[in-house]
């Protein structure tokens, strides 16, 4: 009988799919020949979708930001949230397989990826981002740097942990750190 | 896409249902169709003895023994696939036709419209046509018709074994036809075409590689064949030598195709078993399969037509394979990637099939939220297709999305409702709830997502036309999420429920409420009229002890006998009216008509009446709910009914206390009362209430008016207070008490008129009259009125200071007739009645004055009047000195003093007071010694004084002089520590006792004097003036009531002609004295005087008597002086008028205590006229007490005691 792994390298393209968003996506423009696999660099500046949210325990997203680049839709907008809550069914069996913080492009739906910073409460308090670009060290460093500022949130007396962060200084710089490195 | 698919899918023959003839009831179809899908597979064993092998089977492998042929039942049937040739599972190989005979009596008719159904399915073998409930008729007709197989009418059993005959036989004939089939393919080969194949330009090698291929792909489609006639062994013998073909004609397609045939047949081989390794097989297997279609697709990478699908239904085949909690990685990995496919797909179909399946995998795995994300896609690909049906099936998906996003319709989650429900009022009763419990009660508040899902199941349901889901998803979007929207937003969700509502029927009613939010403000208790008291019967104070309904909130004395304590308890009564005050809030921008509102009771016992109320935009009110409760027992109050927007909701208080718990912890967007501007009110739990049989009920009313009864300060008046019994039960107990301030103002009260009343049988009534007297007007509101005065009339009523009166009542002692509350006696009740008085200021009291006047004794010729021998004090003088002496000693200083009190009164009111004093006396107060002339003089019908508005009078009061007896020995020596104690200071309990005497002897003095004053014709009362006159003689009290330690009496001796007693003013004093009423006492000192007087030339034998007051001997130098009118000294100097015979300066006496010492002298006035004499004396090593009452302080000053002077009347001899 042959074992998985062995199925999976016979077929390189398919290890290629289920582990690498960038392979995937030259997967997805080549394979179907829709797209040719050069389009995504005849756009030099791409504009960014990225959705952030941090998620408390029992699905409560305390914060919320559209913090992409793109010209915000409502509609769209929606459809991200839908994603982000859709994806805490995988984030919640995910992460009691691994000790990392940051599970990088966990799930995605269409051209989204969907990337989770568990803190250390584990399931207390989640931050999720979607997003369509590919900086990974960009896309942790700004989960690290939001996860102090929540921390220093946390440490507020008078927040409440578990009730939605109001405070305007926050959205700030976290909007300052998606400039930063999304 | 195929929906359902699975693995096994390829092994299902797949047989269309279609309704023949005329139209069947649904119910009956259902029912039919039950019959036939029971049977989803045939056993081969079954099979076998409707079998007949016409020839040699070419299914060698057959396992007749545990094979099965499974079947696929679509109903309605579905339109030829065009990768029938790829797939035989996608053929129709069955065609059966159902028909109700009561709607088609013609059998031959429905045998031709049979045979025209089946037309389309060109592919379908074998035909049946079963027809249900046939009548007599028609069982005789359906014998000629073969085509048309007739069910016997029978019980449903019966026909279920009739189907079970009827699907075997159906089996056998398609075994057969397979057989056939296959024979006939292996023999002269068939061919087998795809989309795919069927655009190639047939050039010469294209051909030629067809023919190739065609080989391997008859053997793909005998595995087919083998595989649906239930014989996996032959199935996987063809599968591998098409592999083989396949692979070598670089056929990728067909490999692939036969792939997932092989894994088909080995999953159906191992019928049942699921060892790891078979996993690890099929999954190696299936994920070549992938691969397989990947790469056909990219061969013919021009292709319009897509094998896409083909790839993402092998995805979705191996991952529900797959689905298993442990797998989810895995499962979640395919899913993702088939999700990744749907760009791909042409069809919109195909992609909404798609996203069910995706949709239902993730169900199956347990992951709702992907479940409900792809199911939320679906509805979004129905509601692009522009029918009312696509809508209708968007609005079936969402509302299985509703329950993973939170918000179904509480209808739908009742059932868990019931679970939780009673959890949630322990919560809300808990008062403080931990904070982490708070937070779970909003669990999964995602609110963009919530109103995106709510919007959209609206719009779906409006598009469907489903007036009720379209309310109730408006209701809850509205009432959840109203602080996010607009209020143009508001206000089309608002219509948009006006116009659900007008498409369904009146009275319709929904589980979601809409607006208003609605919180119980509170129970009123009881008014003052209606209060229960508990009745304790044992006790003949039967209210006492009772729950507290006092002024209390927490009495120490009321037994918590309960745990829950801190829960209300309420009672209310059969019959009697109650009302709820709840807040119902509007916080959206729009007009809010609640059509009706009321208590929502479910115990049944209770009938509401309901409330129609019109709400501004973002407001608040606060209404009165009421109702009567019409049996005993308890009563639960969960929420109000509301009727608005057309349709009747209920609304619980639970819900909105969570909510507004919820916002206050700051989880929840906005508390609607707060942003209505209603104040922040603690949560109000719905009591325990209990209603209890009908009990009595007093009503009270003034007799003449229940308005403020205007009095002025110290007025008296009657008032008349009838009780009515308005209850159904009469009143058999009642008793009467007062409550609340200014309690001693009522004066009295006829209790004795309300007992022999009793029993008050219902509507019966009696009256109490209860005398007042308005009291004094506290500091405050005197100064108030003062302030006030300028502009008139000042009228003080402080609600907080009426007397209450409380009648405490009860029916007759009924014992429940309930078993359990054998204990339970009826309660009684309570009425408090305020004596509603409005006090006005009176007569103001200035100030008082104590003004004293000395009446200088004279002489007296005769024998003392009666007046004094009755005077109890009189006679304690007289007696020691046993002397028939005809002058009347003063034990105190000598004279008559005379004391008056005079008030300043002044009259700010607008009436006239007429002020008339009187001292009241009896004879028993004469032991006191206080003696008085007024008794005499009220008497004789003191005159009034008159006080017109605006204008003040002086009104004298006169007080006889009220020393205090020293005689009485042990009270001399209280007497002489009070004064010792009032020098130095000394406290000790026997002088605290003694001032208390002291003063209690002032306050009898004070009782005794009334000052009435009357206005008008009706109102009269007593001035209260009470502490005027113990502040006006505080001050001088020591002099008042203490004695002089010597006193000096002058008097004739006894072989004298004539005795004089003199008086004189005491220790010159100062004050003026008041003519009008001095002349009185002079006049009547004059009438004594002529009577015995002295005459000049005469020698005249006089003694002065020494009295000592203290109980200590005094050593003193005595000494006399006789002045005349001028003052001059007229014993001694050049011009001298008196002689003297005897000693009259630096007499040395010891007087002992208590004791009189005499001293005889004699006088020879020269001159006629008036004289004084006055004794004096300087006592020897005085004591410390007699240096405190001379009010000294150094021990070497010589204490100087001096009499009181005497007058001498002396007259010219005749």
């Amino acid at each position: 009988m042959v074992s998985q792994q062995d199925a999976i390298s016979n077929e390189p393209p398919l290890q290629g799919e289920r582990f690498s968003p960038i392979n995937k996506t030259k997967r997805l423009s080549g394979n179907r020949g829709r797209t040719p696999p050069t389009t995504t660099s005849v756009v030099p500046v791409m504009a960014t979708t990225a959705c952030f949210i941090i998620v408390s325990r029992n699905d409560i997203p305390i914060y919320e930001a559209e913090v992409g680049s793109a010209i915000k839709k409502e509609e769209a907008a929606h459809q991200h949230q839908f994603i982000l809550h859709a994806a805490l069914d995988i984030v919640q069996d995910l992460v009691w397989t691994t000790s990392a913080m940051f599970l990088k492009a966990m799930d995605r739906f269409n051209d989204l990826v969907v990337s989770v910073y568990v803190t250390a409460g584990h399931i207390l308090h989640i931050l999720m981002l979607l997003h369509d670009s590919r900086n990974e060290d960009g896309i942790k460093s700004f989960f690290q740097e939001v996860h102090e500022l929540y921390i220093k949130i946390l440490l507020n007396p008078l927040y409440l942990p578990g009730s939605r962060i109001t405070s305007s200084h926050f959205d700030t710089k976290v909007r300052a750190l998606a400039r930063k490195y999304l | 896409m195929e929906p359902d698919v699975s693995i096994e899918t390829d092994c299902e023959i797949r047989v269309a249902v279609l309704p023949i003839g005329g139209p069947i009831p649904p119910p009956r179809l259902r029912d039919y169709l039950s019959m036939l899908s029971g049977h989803r597979r045939v056993d081969l064993s079954s099979v076998s003895s409707f079998y007949t092998e016409h020839q040699k089977s070419p299914f060698t492998h057959q396992p007749w023994d545990s094979g099965s042929l499974r079947f696929k039942y679509v109903v309605g049937g579905a339109p030829p696939s065009p990768w029938e040739d790829f797939q035989s599972c996608r053929k129709t190989l069955a065609v059966v036709g159902l028909c109700h005979c009561p709607s088609s009596p013609d059998l031959s008719l429905v045998a031709d419209l049979f045979a025209a159904a089946c037309k389309p399915y060109t592919s379908a073998l074998v035909h049946r046509c079963f027809a249900f409930c046939p009548s007599d008729s028609q069982l005789d007709e359906g014998k000629k018709v073969d085509k048309v197989i007739l069910f016997p009418p029978s019980d449903r059993q019966t026909q279920e074994i009739h189907m079970l005959t009827m699907v075997q036989d159906l089996a056998a004939s398609l075994l057969m036809e397979f057989e056939k089939w296959v024979l006939r393919a292996e023999s002269a080969g068939t061919i087998l075409k795809t989309p795919l194949d069927s655009q190639s330009s047939l050039s010469s090698e294209e051909v030629i590689k067809a023919k190739k291929r065609r080989l391997g792909r008859a053997q793909k489609t005998i595995g087919d064949y083998c595989l649906l006639a239930g014989s996996p062994v032959d199935a996987n013998a063809h599968y591998s030598t098409a592999i083989e073909l396949a692979r070598l004609t670089g056929d990728v397609f067909w490999h692939a195709g036969a792939l997932e045939g092989s894994v088909c047949a080995l999953l159906v081989d191992r019928a049942g078993q699921k060892d790891a390794t078979l996993e690890e097989e099929v999954k190696y297997r299936y994920y070549t399969v992938i691969q397989l279609y990947r790469r056909a697709y990219l061969q013919d990478n021009a292709q319009r037509v897509s094998t896409v699908s083909f790839e993402l239904e092998a995805a979705l085949k191996l991952a529900r394979y797959l689905c298993r909690q442990e797998l989810a990685k895995e499962v979640v990995e395919l899913l993702m990637g088939a999700a990744d496919g749907a760009k791909s797909l042409i069809d919109a179909s195909d992609r909404l099939i798609l996203y069910v399946e995706i949709a239902r995998i993730y169900g199956s795995l347990g992951y709702q939220r992907k479940a409900a994300f792809f199911s939320r896609q679906v509805a979004q690909l129905y509601l692009q297709q522009d029918n009312s049906f696509a809508a209708i099936s968007a609005l079936q998906v969402l509302s299985l999305t509703s329950k993973a996003y939170h918000v179904q319709s509480r209808g739908a989650s009742q059932k868990q409702d019931t679970l939780s429900n009673s959890l949630g009022p322990s919560h809300a009763d808990g008062g403080k709830m931990h904070q982490q419990s708070v937070v779970s009660l909003f669990e999964s508040q995602w609110s963009t997502l919530q109103m995106v899902v709510l919007r959209e199941i609206l719009m779906s349901s409006v598009r469907a036309g489903d007036p009720l889901a379209a309310w109730s998803a408006a209701a809850r979007l509205l009432r959840s999420y109203y602080p996010l929207i607009t209020p143009a937003g508001q206000s089309g969700l608002a219509s948009s429920l006006v116009n659900s509502s007008e498409r369904l029927p009146a009275g319709t009613r929904c589980a979601d409420p809409a607006l208003p939010f609605i919180r119980l403000h509170s129970f009123p208790i009881h008014p003052s009229q209606m209060d229960i008291v508990k009745r304790s019967p044992a006790k003949e104070e039967w209210w006492a002890g009772s729950a507290p309904s006092g002024p209390f909130i927490y009495t120490p004395f009321s037994k918590g006998g309960s745990n829950d304590s801190n829960k209300q308890e309420l009672t209310w009564i059969v019959g009697e009216p109650v009302q709820v005050l709840v807040e119902l809030a509007n916080p959206c921008g729009f007009d809010l008509v609640v059509e009706s509102i009321y208590l929502s009771v479910h115990s049944g016992n209770f009938d509401a009446f309901p409330v129609s109320v019109n709400l501004p935009p973002n407001s608040a009110k606060v209404i009165l709910l009421s109702g009567i409760p019409t049996k005993v027992g308890p009563v639960l109050i969960p929420g109000c009914k509301v009727h608005c927007f057309g349709v009747i909701t209920e609304h619980l208080f639970k819900d909105v206390d969570n909510l507004l718990l919820g916002a206050a912890q700051g989880l929840v967007l906005s508390d609607p009362f707060r942003s209505c501007g209603s104040g922040k009110l603690k949560i109000v739990s719905v009591p325990n209430i209990s209603v209890v049989p009908p009990l009595p009920l007093l009503v009270s009313h003034v007799v003449g008016g229940d308005g403020a009864a205007i009095l002025y300060e110290g007025e008296i008046r009657d008032i008349a207070i009838s009780f009515t019994n308005a209850g159904t039960v009469p009143v058999e107990q009642a008793h009467i008490s007062l409550s609340g301030k200014n309690q001693d103002s009522v004066i009295s009260i006829a209790r004795e008129s309300l007992r022999s009343a009793l029993p008050l049988k219902p509507g019966a009534e009696v009256t109490l009259p209860v005398t007042i007297k308005a009291w004094q007007l506290g500091m405050m509101d005197s100064d108030h009125a003062s302030s006030k005065n300028s502009s008139g009339v000042s009228r003080i009523s402080k609600e907080g200071s009426i007397p209450l009166l409380v009648i405490h009542y009860a029916g007759p002692l009924t014992y429940n007739e309930s078993p359990k509350n054998g204990d339970f006696v009826s309660p009684g009740r309570r009425l408090v009645v305020p004596l509603h008085v409005c006090v006005l200021q009176g007569l103001r009291f200035v100030k008082a004055r104590l003004l004293s006047m000395e009446i200088p004794a004279h002489v007296h010729d005769s024998l003392p009047n009666p007046i004094f021998v009755d005077d109890g004090s009189a006679e304690v003088v007289t007696s020691p000195n046993s002397v028939n002496s005809l002058v009347k000693i003063d034990p105190y200083s000598g004279s008559w003093v005379f004391r008056l009190l005079e008030l300043e009164l002044s009259n700010p009111t607008d009436v006239v007071f007429e002020v008339n004093v009187s001292v009241r006396m009896d004879g028993t107060n004469n032991g006191n010694g206080v003696t008085s002339i007024q008794n005499y003089a009220a008497d004789f019908g003191y005159p009034k004084t008159r006080i017109d508005c605006d204008f003040s009078a002086r009104v004298l009061i006169p007080l006889e002089h009220f020393k205090l007896p020293v005689l009485d020995g042990s009270f001399f020596a209280k007497e002489s520590q009070t004064t010792d104690g009032l020098g130095s200071k000394i406290s000790n309990p026997a002088e605290r006792n003694s001032k208390a005497e002291l003063n209690a002897s002032i306050n009898n003095l004070i009782t005794k004097i009334k000052v009435r004053w009357q206005s008008g014709r009706n109102s009269s009362g007593e001035l209260n003036i009470k502490d005027a006159i113990q502040a006006a003689l505080q001050a001088s009290m020591m002099d008042i009531l203490l004695p002089e330690p010597l006193t000096f009496l002058f008097t004739l001796a006894k072989n004298g002609i004539a005795n004089e007693g003199i008086k004189s003013p005491k220790e010159l004093s100062e004050q003026t004295i008041v003519a009008g009423d001095s002349s009185i006492q002079s006049a009547s000192g004059s009438n004594t005087r002529f009577k015995g007087s002295i005459s000049a030339h005469e020698m005249t034998p006089m003694e002065v008597l020494i009295r000592n007051n203290t109980k200590e001997p005094i050593q003193m130098s005595l000494s006399v002086t006789c002045r005349d009118v001028a003052g001059e000294n007229c014993i001694e100097g050049s011009k001298a008028t008196v002689l003297w015979a005897g000693v009259l300066t630096g007499i040395q006496l010891e007087v002992p205590p208590l004791e009189e010492v005499s001293h005889s002298f004699s006088l020879y006035f020269l001159v006629p006229g008036d004289y004084t004499l006055m004794g004096s004396a300087i006592i020897n090593s005085a004591t410390e007490m007699l240096r405190a009452r001379a009010r000294t302080d150094s021990s070497e000053e010589t204490i100087f005691c001096r009499g009181s002077p005497f007058h001498i009347n002396v007259v010219g001899a005749l």
